[in-house]
């Protein structure tokens, strides 16, 4: 298949070329972003045992992908001289009944992702960081979307991205 | 009980924000204050990223133009049937939107939007100037037509990519987030339908930057 993201460049390619010049200003946006990409990579962590089927594969997928998500996110602010925060010891993710609500947990994962890129992207300098940022954020508006669908709502939700309240 | 981690503890609910928005915004606005050299030069600096956002926005709706004539012959030709077509047209209209919106920012800059092509040849050649792998001129199969489609979305993406280090607006540079990542999702239903069931080929890896 084509591309590698839709992209002509690998994800390693992508990472090697990740911006040098972060801002300083710009540690406490991305730690944020670092925050709920952990959050998410624990809901998938819990979640893959539970899922079977096409299901599993999907959140194993994602799960690999978050935490190049997170690696790249603290690339990033240790190149702005920050300290990337760490995952906390547990998260309380919820009592899933089935798959359907396991599923839904990790679509409010997701959806809080996108949330608080969209907050960051505009106010993330140079704009390197901001692509940075772009690339992470478009990745999971896939995931949101294949998530979706595996819960039975249409793969398409509209022309632009919003969260689901 | 669902926990990620070996001890389950309260998870207080996530805050929207570390930082509040007013304080988020009251550290943009003081770095932009240091960084201006007086009133004047804030002035111009504001009114050549005001021309610059809008060539921006210019060059933006001419491929979102070509994308949708891609789209409009695609489906003109047949080609496609039953879950593709309706795929297909769901997400023209939504490249429809995003023409709108984008023409509306234009128009409040002042500016004209660009013609959209008039023929294969010329959105061929728009196309071909991102990348484009395959021509609009002959559709052959369904198959090489969802070919064209994820290719014009992996263009789409790519061209929000490259205009967001260079957009100073952050209501645009929200509005281009929001549409590349809805492109990404328009590749990835593609995706979907080239390969059914194989989540390593629908959403291969997790940088997402179209063709640049």
């Amino acid at each position: 298949m084509l591309l590698a993201g839709c992209g002509s460049k690998s994800l390693r390619a992508e990472l090697k070329q990740a911006p040098t010049q972060v801002a300083g200003t710009d540690i406490a946006l991305l730690n944020h972003l670092l925050d709920l990409e952990n959050l998410t990579i624990a809901a998938y962590t819990a979640a893959i045992p539970l899922l079977s089927g096409e299901a599993s594969a999907i959140a194993t997928q994602f799960l690999g992908q978050e935490l190049a998500h997170a690696e790249g996110l603290a690339g990033l602010v240790k190149a702005a001289r920050g300290h990337p925060h760490s995952p906390a010891l547990s998260y309380d993710l919820g009592h899933p009944r089935d798959d359907h609500d396991v599923l839904q947990i990790l679509r409010v994962a997701e959806d809080a992702q996108l949330s608080a890129y969209l907050e960051a992207i505009p106010q993330l300098k140079p704009g390197a960081v901001r692509q940075a940022a772009a690339g992470y954020f478009a990745n999971d508006a896939q995931h949101v979307s294949v998530l979706r669908s595996a819960l039975g709502q249409p793969l398409l939700a509209g022309p632009f991205v919003s969260v689901q309240e | 009980m669902f926990s990620g981690g070996s001890r389950p503890t309260t998870f207080s609910q996530p805050r929207r924000s570390k930082l509040s928005r007013r304080e988020l915004l009251g550290a943009t606005f003081a770095s932009s204050a240091l960084a201006g050299v007086g009133g004047e030069g804030l002035v111009a600096r504001a009114a050549s990223a005001h021309a610059d956002d809008a060539a921006v926005l210019s060059s933006l709706i001419g491929v979102e133009l070509a994308i949708v004539f891609a789209y409009e012959r695609i489906l003109a030709s047949g080609e496609l049937s039953g879950a593709a077509t309706q795929l297909a047209d769901e997400a023209l209209a939504q490249e429809r939107a995003h023409v709108t919106r984008l023409t509306a920012e234009l128009h409040a800059r002042g500016q004209t939007p660009p013609a959209g092509p008039s023929s294969v040849a010329e959105a061929d050649k728009e196309l071909d100037a991102h990348h484009f792998s395959g021509s609009l001129l002959q559709l052959t199969s369904q198959g090489y037509c969802l070919r064209r489609l994820y290719d014009v979305e992996a263009i789409a993406v790519g061209a929000y990519y490259e205009a967001l280090p260079k957009l100073s607006d952050p209501v645009l540079l929200r509005t281009a987030a929001e549409i590349m990542g809805v492109e990404a999702q328009h590749a990835a239903a593609f995706g979907g339908l080239m390969h059914p069931g194989n989540i390593k080929r629908i959403v291969p890896l997790g940088f997402v930057a179209g063709k640049h």
